[in-house]
């Protein structure tokens, strides 16, 4: 009887958990990624005939481990730059700069990356690091608008009672102001994470290894199978990114939303 | 507990506070009365270093407050602000472990302390401790702002028109709280406002401010019968002052012994005051009030004539 009851109630749990998005969104880009090269040759009857079904210069796998990579690495840069400048820009010594920053931010985002990319890669060469220094470029700017707008959202009531309750300067910012402002910070890092995701596909007109590149060498040799096989990945692994943040984001706690 | 001696701060130019010396007994309520730009929260926030003076020195028992850093000093002294400016992501309990937990006290030390400064300032803890401050009201979010700022054992407490931002009962639940928190805890308070009626009842020193200097201090009935000058006569009421010393003045202060005589009615007590004891005459249409004294049983008479009485 328990055991049935034990049985039933993890069986429930189950499909709570299956019924999130983000769980099955994601076994389908992950499902595709393996299996992307099994399913490609039965494909034929969507596209006229001879098309070349399956992509070969890499597995889909390595693509999307490469774009993954890419990605997060520039993310991770874009974050940290974007969170150092809005901190900076919050702080008395830097608010006189927070405008300038802020435009600074703006004025980074209305290159066309593709104009980015041709422009970077004399002095960066070919491949993976004209791409990060784009995607960088863009995904600065909502991490930086974000926490700027997180952390003055804070009430000014409630940054004199953290002054006069003998608060660091330190302890303030990681007590009080972060965990305060972690919902729209996040809300910006995942805008910014996404649009990396789908900009990085446009690294592989320099040569970077991304999802990008069936959809590149699809269109340069008149293949819709590369890509509608790329697009698909790509459109799949942005939706499960932006997903899985939105979790997160519904993790934090209840009164900080 | 603390003292200000030739304190001058400006701002642009400005003299927000101008040669103030005061000192505050420990022990004893402090209220620094005055018109909104008279410097009395300026003067507050020189104590706990938010502010720092330009001329002159603040002495925190014994020691000079430049000599003490700016986190430790605040954690030495709690600190109330009209607006309270609760943690909003932290419940209740943890709101006002702020301090102790800054402090590194021990878990179970802590939990005991909250428990005691939620049954202190008249919430309950069962009821109370995990609430979030947006499920409270007004007046309850600024109780736990002051069991926030009495949680460390602060030696003085700091408060910034306190009570400014809650409607008038409540602010009068909130003051006898405090009175009685005093009297049972002997904490030196420090208290910013420009409500008169606020400042005569919770008794203590009045520290006149017009203007960032310091006209007047006194009891509120030496304030009140003898004002110092224009300005600190125009802040108790100009025209309405004589109303205000109503309210600053007991029944004991102006009863003259006596029997009273039989069929006057319920005698009033000797604390309560003259505002109190005109309002009964004005209701009951009588010109006498039998007096009794709580502390020793004694009876007087009150006499209207009595409350005019130089």
């Amino acid at each position: 009887m328990r055991r049935a009851a034990a049985r039933r109630a993890a069986g429930l749990a189950a499909g709570r958990l299956a019924r999130r998005p983000v769980v099955w969104v994601g076994a389908v880009f992950l499902g595709l990624t393996f299996g992307m090269g099994t399913l490609a040759p039965y494909l034929g009857f969507l596209f006229p005939a001879g098309t070349r079904l399956v992509y070969t210069r890499a597995s889909f796998p390595e693509l999307v481990a490469s774009h993954a990579l890419l990605t997060g690495a520039a993310s991770l840069i874009a974050i940290a730059i974007g969170l150092a400048a809005a901190l900076f820009a919050t702080r008395p010594t830097g608010r006189p700069y927070a405008a300038t920053l802020d435009r600074l931010g703006a004025l980074a985002q209305t290159f066309p990356p593709v104009a980015v990319l041709a422009l970077a890669v004399p002095s960066l060469g070919y491949g993976a690091l004209p791409t990060a220094f784009a995607l960088v470029l863009y995904g600065v700017l909502p991490v930086l608008g974000a926490g700027m707008a997180g952390l003055s959202s804070v009430p000014a009531a409630v940054l004199e009672a953290a002054d006069g309750t003998g608060f660091s300067p330190a302890g303030r910012l990681w007590r009080i102001e972060l965990p305060l402002a972690a919902p729209i910070l996040l809300a910006g890092i995942r805008t910014s994470v996404t649009i990396g995701i789908g900009t990085a596909t446009i690294g592989s007109t320099v040569g970077a290894l991304t999802l990008g590149s069936p959809i590149i060498d699809g269109l340069s040799g008149d293949n819709p199978a590369f890509v509608l096989q790329g697009t698909v990945l790509v459109a799949l692994f942005a939706v499960t990114v932006d997903l899985a943040i939105g979790e997160a984001q519904r993790a934090l706690p209840q009164r900080a939303r | 507990m603390i003292r200000f001696e030739g304190v001058c701060k400006s701002f642009g130019g400005a003299r927000a506070v101008d040669e103030v010396t005061l000192d505050v007994a420990r022990g004893s309520l402090c209220a620094l009365v005055g018109t909104s730009g008279s410097g009395k929260s300026t003067l507050l926030r020189l104590a706990n270093r938010l502010l720092e003076a330009d001329e002159g020195s603040i002495r925190f028992d014994g020691a000079d407050v430049t000599g003490i850093p700016p986190v430790e000093l605040r954690r030495r002294m709690g600190y109330v602000i009209q607006s309270v400016g609760l943690f909003p992501h932290w419940t209740v309990e943890r709101n006002i472990a702020t301090v102790p937990r800054l402090l590194g006290w021990p878990s179970a030390r802590i939990e005991q302390r909250v428990a005691e400064l939620l049954d202190l300032v008249g919430l309950t803890p069962g009821l109370h401790a995990r609430r979030y401050p947006d499920e409270l009201s007004g007046g309850q979010q600024q109780r736990v702002g002051v069991a926030r700022a009495l949680a460390g054992e602060p030696e003085l407490l700091l408060m910034d028109e306190p009570f400014g931002a809650v409607d008038p009962p409540t602010r009068r639940g909130l003051q006898d709280s405090l009175m009685a928190i005093q009297k049972r805890t002997g904490t030196t308070i420090l208290l910013v406002t420009h409500d008169v009626e606020e400042a005569i009842r919770l008794g203590g020193t009045l520290a006149v401010l017009d203007q960032g200097r310091l006209l007047q201090t006194g009891t509120p009935a030496q304030v009140l019968t003898q004002p110092a000058n224009d300005a600190v006569a125009r802040f108790f009421g100009g025209p309405l002052l004589g109303l205000n010393r109503l309210k600053a003045l007991r029944v004991g202060d102006r009863a003259q012994a006596g029997a009273p005589s039989p069929g006057e009615g319920v005698p009033i007590d000797s604390e309560a005051t003259l505002e109190a004891a005109l309002a009964r005459m004005v209701a009951e249409g009588c010109s006498r009030l039998p007096v009794r004294r709580l502390a020793d049983g004694s009876r007087g008479v009150l006499d209207l004539a009595d409350l005019v009485r130089p």
